[in-house]
């Protein structure tokens, strides 16, 4: 009986001393990573969202717990805007960033709460400041953001017959090198186009570069076309507006000058400022998804934030 | 004059592409070409074709699947299905706010012929038979990470006119055939493809009626 006694607290000691050397570890740190870029949306719907990836290196934490965020908001220099976060989705799948394992998680945040027609928020490097209920607060820059609340009117001047960006390698990298897109004329007139913007001042659609689309080659990109003259991070003319005289049937390649680095375009939305008989207007076009997103991360990724989130002892 | 009619009939066979094909939707995608040249989709595989491949398997295995591997990982650009078409045959003009979404399923795609099957299960499509382990292993596949996205996207149909959304894209594509043995005896055989979008590009295109 005894021996049977033994033998049984030492089984119970060793299914003990397994358990405890084979328990996951819990990390003390928590490293999340987000990928700063710019956002340009117009919100048309109260169903529509605005969303950004996050990536962490732990599962199941509270930073990923939708009923533990208390709070959430866009923060700039100029500008507040309250978000509420309606999901954290886990994208389900790991990423590899410099010899680390991330989890993908999507959250979407609801700002249906303003939709006052034609208002306009620019935020300058905004944070993404999340509170959640154990007091703490996770501050992310999420890049650049534009918003514009507005329905999507008809244009009785003129429309669009085509749209699509012009992707092309530049150093290396694929980027957005300009816009293709061309227009109809309902009206009789002349409508002379001033200004395109996708929402940020820095990103120029340069309209004096302006070509038509017959010029370009299935082998070279915008750029090329354009010369060794032409660089897109060169921001030198100030003032990039003109006046332009569209031309039915007509697909023009227009193309994108940057602030002196690298940004990744995917969707964003235009608007057109045009004259027709010396009247001032605008023309607006929703936000498209130009290119499918990448959520992976790689070594060449730029923009990359990294915060690490340790546990209080 | 009934003996050339008979060779002329086995040429043909030889050279027309073999028909029963399983095929996954980017067979009937408008347009695929690959970067480098020199390469074929599955459904443009010969009688001849399969011939010369099966012919690299020049000894018996005792079990399990043979993999060859004729296109490895190459580069294609693909013209896509329209994914949205709407009229206005009216007099005004029209908005339509719509959802628009990259799915899943066209992310990893698959095609078989001869005796290999497709198992499609959700969204997730394999080969069947323990072959698909062995194609993934074999060729670089990894999870493709465009997730589905959907968002929502406001647009003016003039009067007289249809809106189109057309989908380009980049994507990878492997093939070759494969052989499987019990005992050593040839017990299946049949060719195999996979097809993964790397990246889509979206246009709108707005026509008269």
């Amino acid at each position: 009986m005894k021996k049977w006694s033994v033998l049984m607290i030492s089984l119970y000691i060793i299914a003990a001393v397994i358990l405890i050397l084979t328990a996951p570890k819990r990390s003390d740190n928590v490293r999340i990573l987000i990928k700063k870029q710019y956002y340009s949306q117009v919100f048309t719907s109260n169903s529509e969202y605005f969303e950004v990836i996050l990536y962490l290196s732990e599962k199941n934490t509270f930073l990923t717990t939708l009923t533990a965020v208390r709070d959430a908001r866009i923060l700039s220099d100029d500008n507040e805007l309250e978000v509420k976060i309606t999901a954290i989705e886990d994208l389900g799948f790991v990423t590899h960033y410099q010899n680390d394992d991330y989890y993908v998680y999507r959250l979407k945040m609801d700002v249906s709460g303003y939709s006052a027609e034609g208002l306009t928020i620019r935020f300058f490097q905004p944070i993404l400041s999340v509170t959640y209920d154990n007091d703490e607060t996770i501050n992310l820059e999420i890049g650049e953001v534009y918003f514009r609340w507005d329905s999507i009117e008809e244009i009785a001047d003129f429309d669009y017959f085509r749209l699509y960006g012009i992707y092309g390698l530049f150093e290396n990298k694929e980027m957005m090198q300009g816009l293709a897109i061309g227009f109809d004329q309902f009206s009789s007139g002349d409508i002379l186009i001033k200004n395109i913007s996708i929402g940020f001042d820095e990103i120029k659609v340069d309209l004096n570069h302006m070509i038509t689309t017959d010029l370009m080659t299935d082998n070279q990109t915008l750029y090329q076309v354009l010369g060794d003259g032409y660089h897109p991070y060169e921001t030198g003319e100030k003032d990039l507006e003109t006046l332009i005289e569209i031309q039915p049937d007509v697909l023009y390649a227009i193309p994108f000058r940057y602030p002196d680095k690298f940004v990744d375009l995917t969707r964003f939305s235009l608007i057109i400022d045009y004259q027709k008989l010396g009247e001032k207007k605008s023309m607006v076009i929703d936000d498209f998804l130009f290119k499918s997103h990448d959520y992976s991360l790689s070594e060449d990724v730029e923009n990359v934030v990294i915060i690490d989130y340790r546990y209080r002892d | 004059m009934k003996k050339i009619v008979i060779v002329l009939l086995m040429l043909l066979m030889m050279i027309l592409p073999v028909t029963h094909l399983k095929a996954d939707e980017y067979q009937s995608y408008q347009e695929i070409v690959f970067e480098e040249e020199g390469h074929k989709l599955l459904k443009e595989y010969t009688l001849t074709d399969y011939k010369n491949y099966y012919a690299y398997y020049t000894k018996k295995y005792f079990m399990g699947w043979r993999l060859l591997k004729i296109t490895k990982n190459e580069k294609v650009e693909f013209l896509s299905e329209t994914k949205l078409k709407i009229y206005n045959n009216g007099f005004s003009t029209i908005k339509h706010n719509i959802t628009l979404s990259t799915k899943e399923e066209t992310k990893f795609q698959a095609s078989a012929s001869g005796e290999i099957d497709i198992k499609v299960s959700g969204n997730v499509k394999k080969f069947k038979g323990g072959l698909d382990a062995d194609i993934k292993g074999s060729i670089n596949y990894s999870k493709s990470t465009t997730e589905t996205e959907s968002y929502e996207f406001v647009i003016i149909v003039d009067p007289g006119t249809y809106v189109t959304i057309v989908t380009r894209g980049t994507g990878e594509i492997s093939n070759g055939v494969a052989k499987h043995y019990l005992f050593w005896i040839e017990t299946k055989k049949g060719g195999w493809e996979t097809f993964v979008v790397t990246t889509e590009y979206f246009e709108i295109i707005k026509e008269r009626l």
